[in-house]
């Protein structure tokens, strides 16, 4: 579920501008430890998840004012070692501000119990989680498929130029696609705190898995993105018997025979 | 014998027909064809099932009676087919000469060899320089592509085409984007050039096509609608119908 | 791409660089010898990405897959001593590593671009999993590999040496380059760089384009495992990071540096990369941050890399000088 607010807005992204941008991972992680020190400012949850987003999505408007604007005509293959670069650098300096020490987030008192699913007690939090996460999907379903402002984004998705050509103003419609997915992942660094912990390689360890759910969910597409993440999570419940890290593996393989056969991803439009 | 046969050939994207059912045979005794058509009427799409870019929808393609059809593009070459593109589609960055040695050097056993240079191989110089000098372009052949006039580009995208002495050989609007007399010019080359090799050329200045065509076939939303002489093209009612209101220079 | 006309101050640059491995290296600090082995291991490894990227252009996060295969195969044949004979252990885990790159590379050069760079990456990290956790008897997971002793070469100088080593690495690294310099300038490697610079033309001319790149990824395969043999050796330690996408992504980022594309640009790009780290290293611990800054600027500024760079300058000194 987690992965999915990251992905969301990494396929989106991905979708519109047809850049892949691997310091969305930095975005969460930055967002996580952000949350961290306005939590222990202030010791309120919600205060912190807010300041969580923000953060995100302020990385996310410096990354794409600065810098993507240089990047939109270049090869795809620069754009992704630059935001790689860009993680590498948002990575020391996370370690700069809070130091390598892993960190936990308490979870927020209000849902720290369980509740009984099927017999067997299941945390009340990630229970709230599963919850935001569908709020969030069909949230941003809605934006893009029925309000006026998600058609420009499919408009400008389709074709720039012609969008361009309309009167729309692309720049500020990236800004803001941007912004958003950055706010996504910020909010889902702190969100996903409490059960993932807040160290540093989060980012990496994150990208990479979200951009695995894009491709094979599907470029663009946010109930493929959805799928691919419940699919994952099913991967993970029942692999961690057969060894630990299983559900990353399955990932991983199911991308190379997705890039393999149908390159467009599950449910995506075809690129 | 013939070179190239084309049976119920159709090719459509999803709802769009681009080629219906297109059926017509060249034998390698025929020299120039020339194939005209209003835009979308499929030309370039043709040429694409010809050459193997695209698979076909239906129907069937041979080369000098082989069956193609399933055959991959790179694999075509063999029979001694090659074309040249609408769109110059050269290789920007290297010299006139790396570009012509490349064309030369597809069908030699040493393409895959690595351990000697290419400079060894003298003979392959001396013929990208002789064919240089045929369109009096010996003088650029240290310059690279992105330095050359869309004149100059033309002519070699030109002698991509020849290079590897085909047998049938594929133009795709020779003269797009020349002034006249450089068209003129291009159409003389193609008449000396190519004593014994079947060209097709795709046309869209009629003079052009009638001053080089021996046969032209006219395609029209992708289907033949006329097949045979200059002489008897002219007179077509079908094909005036065709271009009505468009400039036909007759 | 043409030929190559030697210059004189071409000829000076190469005896330089000559008597600088040869005899001035040897001579400096221990620290600096060991510097400059790693360096010259890196650069092989570095060289088998642009053969792949730089020349036939095909980007991948894959070669830290075969870099790592070759050291792990030097490592579990000698420490369990399975082989003891060096030539044969080095044979083996060349051809271990021509086994992995013919399998996955038969599926991987299938595809292009961006799908070719996720794909590598996808087929490397899957790699790395299997030997963190299922393998792990053979492997010892995260833990990596200790104990790999130095070979003997049969010769009578021994490898224990680290000045003795460095020769042996010096001319393993001087056979690499030269069998990429004659590739380069053959008509093999002409056709890379056509399928680089425009594959439908290469297509449409008559080339089996499919049979170029898989050949071209087999071949630089094999050399970052020549590089990856050396490393084992060199190191005595073979870590679980040597087979990890981020080498891989290290590899590119020095190739970028260097200048991609270019036959140097390897070597500029692993000396600036292993001196950079090790020379900042002593002063912070920020080496990611530092190597990101470095690598955006060099994109975004210094377009061709140090190599790259070197050769613009080189052609505004002397204009219509052709350059290798």
């Amino acid at each position: 579920m987690l992965l999915f607010l990251l992905a969301a807005g990494l396929s989106l992204m991905f979708g519109l501008m047809g850049i892949v941008n691997l310091a969305h991972g930095s975005y969460f992680m930055v967002g996580a430890y952000v949350g961290l020190s306005i939590l222990e400012a202030t010791g309120s949850f919600l205060l912190a998840l807010l300041a969580a987003a923000a953060s995100g999505a302020l990385l996310g408007f410096l990354t794409e004012r600065f810098f993507m604007r240089r990047l939109y005509g270049l090869r795809h293959h620069e754009p992704i070692l630059l935001t790689f670069a860009l993680s590498l650098i948002l990575s020391d300096f996370s370690l700069f501000l809070w130091t390598g020490t892993p960190r936990w987030v308490q979870t927020p008192s209000l849902l720290a119990f369980c509740v009984n699913i099927v017999g067997s007690p299941y945390p009340t939090y990630r229970l709230a989680l599963i919850l935001v996460g569908i709020i969030v999907f069909f949230v941003l379903y809605w934006f893009q498929e029925k309000t006026r402002w998600g058609a420009m984004v499919r408009a400008g998705v389709d074709d720039k130029e012609m969008a361009t050509g309309f009167g729309i103003n692309i720049p500020m419609v990236f800004t803001t696609v941007f912004c958003l997915g950055a706010f996504l992942a910020g909010f889902g660094g702190f969100i996903g705190a409490p059960i993932l912990g807040v160290h540093i390689g989060l980012d990496i360890e994150i990208i990479m898995l979200a951009l695995a759910v894009v491709i094979v969910g599907g470029i663009g597409s946010l109930p493929g993105c959805l799928a691919t993440c419940l699919l994952l999570g099913l991967a993970d419940t029942f692999g961690k018997v057969l060894w630990p890290d299983f559900a990353s593996l399955t990932i991983y393989v199911i991308l190379v025979i997705v890039l393999l056969v149908r390159p467009s991803g599950l449910f995506g439009k075809g690129r | 014998m013939e070179a190239l046969r084309i049976e119920k050939l159709s090719k459509n994207f999803g709802a769009l027909q681009v080629l219906d059912n297109i059926s017509f045979t060249i034998t390698h005794e025929e020299r120039r064809v020339v194939i005209i058509g209003p835009n979308g009427a499929g030309k370039t799409t043709l040429f694409n099932l010809i050459t193997g870019e695209l698979p076909p929808s239906a129907g069937k393609v041979y080369l000098f009676t082989d069956d193609v059809t399933k055959m991959p593009c790179h694999r075509r070459t063999d029979f001694g087919l090659s074309r040249t593109f609408q769109i110059v589609d050269l290789f920007p960055y290297f010299t006139v000469m790396d570009n012509i040695l490349l064309a030369l050097q597809v069908h030699k056993p040493f393409r895959y060899q690595m351990f000697l240079p290419i400079d060894g191989y003298r003979y392959l110089y001396e013929k990208a320089e002789k064919l240089l000098k045929k369109v009096n372009l010996l003088g650029k052949k240290d310059f690279v592509i992105t330095d050359l006039s869309h004149g100059e580009a033309r002519l070699i995208e030109l002698l991509m085409g020849i290079a590897s002495e085909p047998k049938l050989l594929l133009l795709d609007e020779p003269t797009a984007g020349l002034t006249t007399s450089e068209s003129e010019w291009v159409a003389n080359i193609i008449q000396d050039l190519l004593k014994d090799v079947t060209v097709i050329i795709i046309e869209h200045d009629m003079e052009i096509a009638f001053m080089l065509a021996e046969r032209i076939i006219v395609l029209h939303q992708g289907k033949i609608v006329a097949d045979g002489r200059p002489e008897m093209i002219k007179t077509n009612e079908k094909v005036r119908e065709v271009y009505l209101g468009t400039e036909m220079v007759m | 791409m043409a030929r190559m006309r030697i210059t004189t101050w071409k000829i000076l640059l190469y005896v330089l660089l000559g008597i600088v491995l040869v005899l001035l290296v040897p001579l400096s600090p221990r620290h600096i010898l060991t510097l400059a082995t790693s360096i010259i291991i890196f650069s092989i490894y570095v060289s088998s990405a642009n053969l792949l990227t730089g020349y036939t252009g095909l980007i991948s996060l894959g070669q830290a897959m075969f870099w790592g295969s070759s050291a792990y195969m030097v490592a579990i044949l000698t420490t369990r001593g399975i082989v003891e004979n060096f030539y044969l252990v080095a044979l083996m885990s060349v051809m271990a590593v021509i086994v992995i790159s013919a399998s996955f590379g038969a599926l991987a050069v299938k595809v292009k671009g961006l799908y070719f760079l996720i794909l590598t990456f996808a087929f490397g990290h899957v790699l790395w999993c299997v030997a963190m956790y299922p393998i792990q008897s053979i492997t010892f997971g995260y833990d990596g590999i200790k104990g790999v002793v130095r070979p003997d070469l049969l010769l009578p100088w021994s490898m224990k040496n680290n000045l003795n080593f460095y020769y042996f690495v010096l001319v393993v690294a001087a056979v690499c380059f030269f069998m990429l310099h004659l590739i380069i300038r053959s008509p093999f490697g002409h056709v890379l760089v056509g399928i680089r610079d425009n594959e439908h033309r290469m297509v449409a001319l008559g080339y089996n384009t499919f049979l170029y790149k898989y050949i071209s990824y087999i071949l630089s395969a094999i050399i970052a495992g020549v590089g990856g043999i050396l490393y084992a050796y060199f190191n005595c330690y073979v870590n679980p990071s040597e087979l990890h996408w981020l080498w891989s992504g290290d590899a590119l980022m020095m190739m970028f540096i260097g200048g991609i594309g270019t036959f140097w640009g390897p070597v500029f790009g692993a000396l600036v990369y292993t001196g950079l780290r090790y020379w900042v290293s002593a002063y912070t611990m920020y080496w990611f941050g530092i190597e990101g800054i470095i690598f955006i600027l060099v994109v975004l500024f210094f377009r061709g890399g140090i190599a790259g760079s070197l050769m613009k300058i080189q052609k505004r000194l002397s204009y219509g000088g052709v350059e290798d």
